[in-house]
Protein backbone atom coordinates (compact mmCIF):
# COMPACT_ATOMS: atom_id res chain seq x y z
CA UNK A 1 0.00 0.00 0.00
CA UNK A 2 0.98 3.67 0.12
CA UNK A 3 3.73 4.78 1.92
CA UNK A 4 3.07 8.02 3.89
CA UNK A 5 5.27 10.53 5.33
CA UNK A 6 3.62 11.00 8.52
CA UNK A 7 4.43 12.99 11.89
CA UNK A 8 2.88 14.71 14.91
CA UNK A 9 0.83 11.69 15.56
CA UNK A 10 -1.38 11.69 19.22
CA UNK A 11 -4.53 10.28 20.19
CA UNK A 12 -7.38 12.36 20.53
CA UNK A 13 -9.59 11.20 23.75
CA UNK A 14 -13.55 11.30 23.33
CA UNK A 15 -15.44 13.09 26.91
CA UNK A 16 -15.24 10.24 28.65
CA UNK A 17 -11.46 10.30 28.47
CA UNK A 18 -10.76 6.93 25.98
CA UNK A 19 -8.62 7.30 22.77
CA UNK A 20 -11.13 7.78 20.17
CA UNK A 21 -8.88 8.64 17.40
CA UNK A 22 -5.51 10.37 16.04
CA UNK A 23 -4.44 13.67 14.88
CA UNK A 24 -1.38 13.40 12.70
CA UNK A 25 0.24 15.41 9.74
CA UNK A 26 0.22 13.19 6.35
CA UNK A 27 2.14 13.79 3.86
CA UNK A 28 1.80 17.53 4.78
CA UNK A 29 -1.72 17.69 5.72
CA UNK A 30 -3.21 17.31 8.89
CA UNK A 31 -6.08 14.90 9.36
CA UNK A 32 -7.62 13.15 11.89
CA UNK A 33 -7.77 9.29 11.44
CA UNK A 34 -10.18 6.97 13.07
CA UNK A 35 -9.16 3.65 14.65
CA UNK A 36 -10.50 1.91 12.13
CA UNK A 37 -8.16 -1.38 10.21
CA UNK A 38 -10.08 -0.48 7.12
CA UNK A 39 -9.24 3.17 7.28
CA UNK A 40 -5.66 3.41 5.23
CA UNK A 41 -4.33 6.41 7.23
CA UNK A 42 -4.86 4.30 10.16
CA UNK A 43 -3.54 1.07 8.80
CA UNK A 44 -0.35 2.81 7.86
CA UNK A 45 0.06 4.23 11.08
CA UNK A 46 0.04 1.17 12.36
CA UNK A 47 2.23 -0.74 10.33
CA UNK A 48 5.05 2.81 11.03
CA UNK A 49 4.07 2.20 14.35
CA UNK A 50 4.53 -1.52 14.80
CA UNK A 51 7.85 -1.25 12.59
CA UNK A 52 9.16 1.05 15.56
CA UNK A 53 9.69 3.89 12.91
CA UNK A 54 6.39 5.95 14.46
CA UNK A 55 4.65 7.10 18.11
CA UNK A 56 1.54 8.02 18.88
CA UNK A 57 1.72 10.42 21.48
CA UNK A 58 -0.58 10.62 24.28
CA UNK A 59 -3.32 12.93 24.60
CA UNK A 60 -3.39 15.92 25.89
CA UNK B 1 -35.03 -15.14 -30.27
CA UNK B 2 -31.95 -17.27 -28.79
CA UNK B 3 -30.02 -15.33 -26.45
CA UNK B 4 -27.13 -16.06 -28.68
CA UNK B 5 -28.34 -13.54 -31.21
CA UNK B 6 -28.24 -10.82 -28.91
CA UNK B 7 -26.04 -8.30 -30.15
CA UNK B 8 -24.68 -6.28 -27.09
CA UNK B 9 -24.38 -3.07 -29.02
CA UNK B 10 -28.35 -2.83 -28.26
CA UNK B 11 -28.00 -3.20 -24.83
CA UNK B 12 -26.93 0.39 -24.02
CA UNK B 13 -30.61 1.39 -24.65
CA UNK B 14 -32.51 -0.39 -21.85
CA UNK B 15 -32.42 -0.98 -18.23
CA UNK B 16 -31.81 -4.39 -18.72
CA UNK B 17 -28.22 -2.90 -19.96
CA UNK B 18 -27.74 -0.75 -16.91
CA UNK B 19 -24.60 -1.12 -14.38
CA UNK B 20 -22.20 -2.98 -16.69
CA UNK B 21 -19.74 -0.90 -15.72
CA UNK B 22 -17.97 -1.84 -12.44
CA UNK B 23 -16.01 1.16 -12.24
CA UNK B 24 -17.34 4.18 -10.66
CA UNK B 25 -16.45 7.86 -12.62
CA UNK B 26 -14.99 5.84 -15.31
CA UNK B 27 -16.24 9.35 -17.43
CA UNK B 28 -14.24 10.89 -14.58
CA UNK B 29 -16.82 13.81 -14.66
CA UNK B 30 -16.63 13.79 -10.70
CA UNK B 31 -13.89 16.04 -9.04
CA UNK B 32 -14.93 16.56 -5.34
CA UNK B 33 -11.14 17.83 -4.25
CA UNK B 34 -11.27 19.98 -7.32
CA UNK B 35 -8.08 18.68 -8.14
CA UNK B 36 -6.10 20.59 -11.29
CA UNK B 37 -2.65 19.59 -11.54
CA UNK B 38 0.62 19.33 -9.49
CA UNK B 39 4.22 19.17 -10.95
CA UNK B 40 7.17 17.04 -9.42
CA UNK B 41 4.83 14.57 -7.37
CA UNK B 42 6.86 12.26 -5.36
CA UNK B 43 3.92 10.63 -3.72
CA UNK B 44 0.19 9.34 -4.63
CA UNK B 45 -2.21 11.30 -5.93
CA UNK B 46 -6.18 11.50 -5.41
CA UNK B 47 -7.32 12.84 -8.61
CA UNK B 48 -10.31 12.61 -9.91
CA UNK B 49 -12.76 11.15 -7.81
CA UNK B 50 -11.85 6.93 -7.29
CA UNK B 51 -8.43 7.80 -9.63
CA UNK B 52 -5.13 7.58 -8.02
CA UNK B 53 -1.65 8.16 -9.33
CA UNK B 54 -0.29 5.41 -7.68
CA UNK B 55 3.78 5.01 -7.40
CA UNK B 56 6.43 2.77 -6.16
CA UNK B 57 9.24 4.06 -4.47
CA UNK B 58 11.44 7.06 -6.29
CA UNK B 59 9.72 8.41 -8.76
CA UNK B 60 9.12 11.93 -10.04
CA UNK B 61 5.98 13.04 -11.97
CA UNK B 62 3.57 15.70 -13.32
CA UNK B 63 -0.15 14.79 -13.12
CA UNK B 64 -3.42 16.78 -14.19
CA UNK B 65 -6.88 16.33 -14.13
CA UNK B 66 -8.71 18.25 -17.78
CA UNK B 67 -12.23 19.14 -18.85
CA UNK B 68 -12.65 18.03 -22.69
CA UNK B 69 -13.92 21.08 -24.61
CA UNK B 70 -17.90 21.00 -24.84
CA UNK B 71 -19.22 19.59 -28.22
CA UNK B 72 -16.09 17.27 -28.80
CA UNK B 73 -16.34 14.14 -30.87
CA UNK B 74 -11.97 12.78 -30.43
CA UNK B 75 -13.69 10.99 -27.36
CA UNK B 76 -17.66 10.63 -28.01
CA UNK B 77 -19.38 11.56 -24.66
CA UNK B 78 -16.37 12.20 -22.40
CA UNK B 79 -16.06 15.27 -20.41
CA UNK B 80 -12.96 14.46 -18.26
CA UNK B 81 -9.40 12.59 -19.00
CA UNK B 82 -6.62 12.25 -16.50
CA UNK B 83 -2.81 12.84 -17.51
CA UNK B 84 0.54 11.59 -16.62
CA UNK B 85 3.99 12.40 -17.58
CA UNK B 86 7.25 10.70 -15.66
CA UNK B 87 9.73 12.95 -15.31
CA UNK B 88 12.27 10.40 -13.50
CA UNK B 89 11.97 7.12 -11.56
CA UNK B 90 14.56 5.13 -9.86
CA UNK B 91 15.80 1.72 -11.57
CA UNK B 92 13.91 -1.78 -10.66
CA UNK B 93 10.28 -1.49 -9.58
CA UNK B 94 9.65 2.38 -9.34
CA UNK B 95 6.85 3.42 -11.20
CA UNK B 96 3.92 5.41 -11.37
CA UNK B 97 0.43 4.35 -12.83
CA UNK B 98 -3.25 5.14 -13.06
CA UNK B 99 -4.89 2.96 -10.78
CA UNK B 100 -9.04 2.54 -9.39
CA UNK B 101 -9.40 0.17 -6.70
CA UNK B 102 -12.61 -1.55 -6.72
CA UNK B 103 -14.35 -2.72 -3.51
CA UNK B 104 -14.34 -6.47 -2.80
CA UNK B 105 -11.85 -8.72 -4.47
CA UNK B 106 -14.06 -11.68 -5.15
CA UNK B 107 -15.61 -9.28 -7.96
CA UNK B 108 -15.79 -10.78 -11.10
CA UNK B 109 -13.08 -13.87 -9.76
CA UNK B 110 -13.32 -16.90 -11.84
CA UNK B 111 -14.87 -14.71 -14.71
CA UNK B 112 -13.84 -13.09 -18.16
CA UNK B 113 -13.20 -9.13 -18.14
CA UNK B 114 -12.95 -6.61 -20.80
CA UNK B 115 -11.84 -3.47 -20.15
CA UNK B 116 -12.08 -0.50 -22.82
CA UNK B 117 -10.90 2.86 -22.30
CA UNK B 118 -9.23 5.61 -25.06
CA UNK B 119 -6.00 6.98 -24.63
CA UNK B 120 -3.12 8.79 -26.04
CA UNK B 121 0.44 9.90 -26.19
CA UNK B 122 0.76 13.40 -24.53
CA UNK B 123 4.16 14.09 -25.71
CA UNK B 124 4.00 15.00 -29.85
CA UNK B 125 5.02 11.24 -31.11
CA UNK B 126 4.09 7.84 -30.28
CA UNK B 127 5.54 5.19 -27.51
CA UNK B 128 4.99 1.88 -26.63
CA UNK B 129 5.01 0.83 -23.17
CA UNK B 130 6.21 -2.43 -21.69
CA UNK B 131 6.23 -5.40 -18.51
CA UNK B 132 9.79 -4.27 -17.92
CA UNK B 133 11.06 -5.06 -14.69
CA UNK B 134 8.16 -5.99 -12.76
CA UNK B 135 6.13 -9.36 -13.28
CA UNK B 136 2.94 -7.55 -15.34
CA UNK B 137 2.00 -5.64 -18.15
CA UNK B 138 1.59 -1.77 -18.17
CA UNK B 139 -2.21 -2.71 -18.42
CA UNK B 140 -3.41 -5.34 -15.66
CA UNK B 141 -5.62 -5.82 -13.02
CA UNK B 142 -4.59 -7.18 -9.42
CA UNK B 143 -6.30 -9.14 -6.82
CA UNK B 144 -5.45 -7.62 -3.63
CA UNK B 145 -6.30 -10.05 -0.53
CA UNK B 146 -6.08 -6.95 2.15
CA UNK B 147 -3.90 -6.92 4.98
CA UNK B 148 -4.97 -8.34 8.94
CA UNK B 149 -4.69 -11.82 9.59
CA UNK B 150 -2.64 -14.00 7.30
CA UNK B 151 -4.25 -13.41 3.80
CA UNK B 152 -3.30 -14.21 0.62
CA UNK B 153 -0.88 -12.66 -1.45
CA UNK B 154 -1.86 -10.76 -4.45
CA UNK B 155 -2.22 -12.23 -7.99
CA UNK B 156 -1.94 -10.17 -11.15
CA UNK B 157 -3.22 -10.98 -14.48
CA UNK B 158 -2.22 -9.08 -17.58
CA UNK B 159 -4.73 -7.26 -19.91
CA UNK B 160 -1.56 -6.45 -22.28
CA UNK B 161 1.68 -7.34 -21.72
CA UNK B 162 2.51 -4.04 -24.33
CA UNK B 163 0.70 -0.93 -25.13
CA UNK B 164 1.43 1.76 -28.02
CA UNK B 165 0.48 4.80 -26.96
CA UNK B 166 -0.67 7.18 -30.57
CA UNK B 167 -0.98 11.01 -30.69
CA UNK B 168 -4.32 11.02 -31.66
CA UNK B 169 -7.51 9.35 -29.21
CA UNK B 170 -7.47 5.71 -29.96
CA UNK B 171 -9.98 3.08 -28.03
CA UNK B 172 -8.14 0.28 -26.64
CA UNK B 173 -9.86 -3.23 -25.62
CA UNK B 174 -8.56 -6.26 -23.79
CA UNK B 175 -10.38 -8.80 -22.47
CA UNK B 176 -8.61 -11.26 -19.56
CA UNK B 177 -9.83 -13.70 -17.28
CA UNK B 178 -9.92 -13.24 -13.80
CA UNK B 179 -8.59 -16.11 -11.67
CA UNK B 180 -10.72 -17.86 -8.78
CA UNK B 181 -10.97 -17.00 -5.61
CA UNK B 182 -11.59 -20.17 -4.33
CA UNK B 183 -9.10 -21.40 -1.33
CA UNK B 184 -8.11 -18.29 -0.93
CA UNK B 185 -7.93 -15.61 2.68
CA UNK B 186 -8.94 -12.13 2.54
CA UNK B 187 -8.04 -10.27 5.22
CA UNK B 188 -9.83 -9.19 8.16
CA UNK B 189 -9.04 -5.69 8.38
CA UNK B 190 -11.91 -5.13 5.42
CA UNK B 191 -9.67 -3.16 2.80
CA UNK B 192 -9.55 -6.30 0.04
CA UNK B 193 -9.66 -5.04 -3.05
CA UNK B 194 -9.37 -5.47 -7.48
CA UNK B 195 -7.16 -2.86 -8.84
CA UNK B 196 -7.45 -1.45 -12.44
CA UNK B 197 -4.17 -0.48 -13.60
CA UNK B 198 -3.12 1.82 -16.78
CA UNK B 199 -0.16 2.87 -17.92
CA UNK B 200 2.65 1.33 -15.67
CA UNK B 201 5.59 3.85 -16.26
CA UNK B 202 9.19 2.85 -15.12
CA UNK B 203 12.50 4.70 -15.25
CA UNK B 204 12.81 3.93 -19.30
CA UNK B 205 10.16 5.74 -19.76
CA UNK B 206 10.92 8.94 -18.63
CA UNK B 207 9.68 11.68 -20.44
CA UNK B 208 6.46 9.82 -21.79
CA UNK B 209 3.26 11.18 -20.87
CA UNK B 210 -0.29 9.57 -21.11
CA UNK B 211 -4.21 11.19 -21.42
CA UNK B 212 -6.71 8.43 -20.58
CA UNK B 213 -10.41 8.94 -20.74
CA UNK B 214 -13.92 7.35 -20.53
CA UNK B 215 -12.56 3.93 -18.84
CA UNK B 216 -14.60 0.63 -18.69
CA UNK B 217 -14.86 -2.91 -17.05
CA UNK B 218 -17.27 -5.00 -17.45
CA UNK B 219 -18.22 -8.89 -17.24
CA UNK B 220 -17.77 -11.06 -20.43
CA UNK B 221 -15.58 -11.13 -23.54
CA UNK B 222 -17.45 -7.89 -25.36
CA UNK B 223 -16.70 -4.20 -24.97
CA UNK B 224 -20.30 -3.18 -25.06
CA UNK B 225 -21.06 1.10 -25.50
CA UNK B 226 -19.56 3.17 -22.61
CA UNK B 227 -22.11 3.35 -20.09
CA UNK B 228 -23.19 6.99 -19.16
CA UNK B 229 -24.81 7.32 -15.46
CA UNK B 230 -25.98 10.30 -14.63
CA UNK B 231 -24.05 12.96 -12.53
CA UNK B 232 -25.93 12.81 -9.50
CA UNK B 233 -26.24 8.91 -9.94
CA UNK B 234 -22.21 8.94 -10.01
CA UNK B 235 -21.35 11.37 -7.33
CA UNK B 236 -23.32 9.13 -4.99
CA UNK B 237 -21.40 5.92 -5.71
CA UNK B 238 -18.06 8.35 -5.43
CA UNK B 239 -19.44 9.44 -1.90
CA UNK B 240 -19.45 6.42 -0.47
CA UNK B 241 -15.31 6.40 -0.63
CA UNK B 242 -15.15 10.61 -0.67
CA UNK B 243 -16.95 13.34 0.38
CA UNK B 244 -16.39 16.93 0.63
CA UNK B 245 -18.62 18.61 2.99
CA UNK B 246 -18.33 21.88 1.96
CA UNK B 247 -19.39 23.36 -1.42
CA UNK B 248 -19.13 26.82 -1.31
CA UNK B 249 -21.24 29.70 -3.51
CA UNK B 250 -19.58 32.91 -4.94
CA UNK B 251 -19.25 35.55 -1.88
CA UNK B 252 -22.04 34.37 -0.33
CA UNK B 253 -22.14 32.46 3.01
CA UNK B 254 -22.73 28.51 2.91
CA UNK B 255 -24.41 26.80 6.02
CA UNK B 256 -23.15 23.69 6.63
CA UNK B 257 -24.93 21.98 9.67
CA UNK B 258 -26.77 23.40 12.91
CA UNK B 259 -24.19 23.36 15.99
CA UNK B 260 -25.44 23.07 19.87
CA UNK B 261 -23.36 25.01 22.00
CA UNK B 262 -22.02 22.28 24.58
CA UNK B 263 -20.48 24.83 26.91
CA UNK B 264 -19.49 28.53 26.51
CA UNK B 265 -16.49 27.80 24.36
CA UNK B 266 -17.37 24.69 22.78
CA UNK B 267 -20.06 24.09 19.99
CA UNK B 268 -20.74 20.30 18.54
CA UNK B 269 -22.61 18.91 15.38
CA UNK B 270 -23.30 15.39 14.01
CA UNK B 271 -23.13 15.11 10.56
CA UNK B 272 -24.63 12.40 8.51
CA UNK B 273 -23.07 10.87 5.11
CA UNK B 274 -24.65 11.02 2.52
CA UNK B 275 -24.45 7.22 2.21
CA UNK B 276 -22.87 5.14 4.18
CA UNK B 277 -19.27 4.98 3.57
CA UNK B 278 -17.06 2.03 2.81
CA UNK B 279 -14.72 2.97 6.00
CA UNK B 280 -15.05 5.28 9.08
CA UNK B 281 -13.13 8.06 7.38
CA UNK B 282 -10.57 10.32 7.99
CA UNK B 283 -11.38 14.05 8.43
CA UNK B 284 -9.49 16.95 7.33
CA UNK B 285 -10.28 20.57 6.76
CA UNK B 286 -8.78 23.66 5.21
CA UNK B 287 -7.73 26.17 4.29
CA UNK B 288 -7.92 28.38 7.24
CA UNK B 289 -9.84 28.95 10.69
CA UNK B 290 -11.17 32.03 8.76
CA UNK B 291 -12.95 30.88 6.63
CA UNK B 292 -15.63 29.29 8.50
CA UNK B 293 -17.64 30.85 10.86
CA UNK B 294 -19.65 29.59 14.02
CA UNK B 295 -23.20 31.84 14.35
CA UNK B 296 -24.66 31.19 18.10
CA UNK B 297 -26.44 34.75 18.31
CA UNK B 298 -22.65 36.04 17.20
CA UNK B 299 -20.37 35.46 14.27
CA UNK B 300 -16.79 33.75 15.14
CA UNK B 301 -13.77 32.63 13.90
CA UNK B 302 -13.51 28.94 14.95
CA UNK B 303 -10.19 28.84 16.80
CA UNK B 304 -9.59 24.94 16.77
CA UNK B 305 -12.02 22.67 14.98
CA UNK B 306 -11.82 18.41 15.75
CA UNK B 307 -13.42 14.95 15.70
CA UNK B 308 -15.21 13.34 18.65
CA UNK B 309 -15.58 9.92 19.49
CA UNK B 310 -15.32 7.06 17.56
CA UNK B 311 -15.39 7.04 13.75
CA UNK B 312 -18.57 5.47 11.79
CA UNK B 313 -19.80 4.51 8.66
CA UNK B 314 -22.62 6.87 8.43
CA UNK B 315 -21.18 10.15 10.79
CA UNK B 316 -19.45 11.94 12.54
CA UNK B 317 -19.08 14.33 15.55
CA UNK B 318 -17.04 17.47 15.12
CA UNK B 319 -16.55 19.90 17.63
CA UNK B 320 -15.45 23.73 17.09
CA UNK B 321 -13.70 26.00 19.59
CA UNK B 322 -15.91 29.12 19.58
CA UNK B 323 -17.50 31.46 22.04
CA UNK B 324 -20.97 30.71 22.35
CA UNK B 325 -24.01 30.30 25.07
CA UNK B 326 -23.93 27.43 26.72
CA UNK B 327 -27.01 25.36 25.41
CA UNK B 328 -28.04 27.44 22.46
CA UNK B 329 -28.28 26.25 18.73
CA UNK B 330 -26.78 27.85 15.98
CA UNK B 331 -25.18 26.68 12.78
CA UNK B 332 -21.43 26.68 11.12
CA UNK B 333 -20.94 28.04 7.62
CA UNK B 334 -18.41 28.62 5.64
CA UNK B 335 -17.26 31.67 3.91
CA UNK B 336 -14.37 31.31 1.50
CA UNK B 337 -13.75 29.22 -1.62
CA UNK B 338 -10.88 28.32 0.45
CA UNK B 339 -12.86 25.95 2.61
CA UNK B 340 -12.88 22.49 2.57
CA UNK B 341 -14.41 19.53 5.06
CA UNK B 342 -13.11 16.19 3.21
CA UNK B 343 -14.24 12.62 4.62
CA UNK B 344 -12.02 10.18 2.87
CA UNK B 345 -12.24 6.24 3.06
CA UNK B 346 -10.59 5.37 0.09
CA UNK B 347 -8.73 2.59 -0.41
Amino acid sequence: MESMNITNAQYIEDMDGNNSSIKATIDGNSVFVPLSEGNRHYAEIMRQVNEGTLTIADAE
Amino acid sequence: MALSKVDPNFLNVSQVGGRRNILINGNMEVNQRSFSSNTGRTQFTYAGDRWIFAKNDVVNYDSSYNSFSVGQTDVPGAKAYHEFTLNSAGSGTDFVRLEQRIEDVTTAAGEQVTLSFWARSNTGSGFTLDADGITAGPVEIMQYFGTGGTPSSVVETDFATSITLNTTWTKYTYTATLPSVSGKTIGTDGNDHLRLIIGTMMDDDAGNGIQIAQVQLERGDTATPFEHRSYAEELSLCQRYFNNIVDYYGTNVTGLFMTAAYATDNTYTVYQYPVEMRAPPTFSYGGAYTDFKSRHGNNVTPSNITTHGYGSKRQIALGFTATATAGSAGWMESVSSDAYMYLDAEF
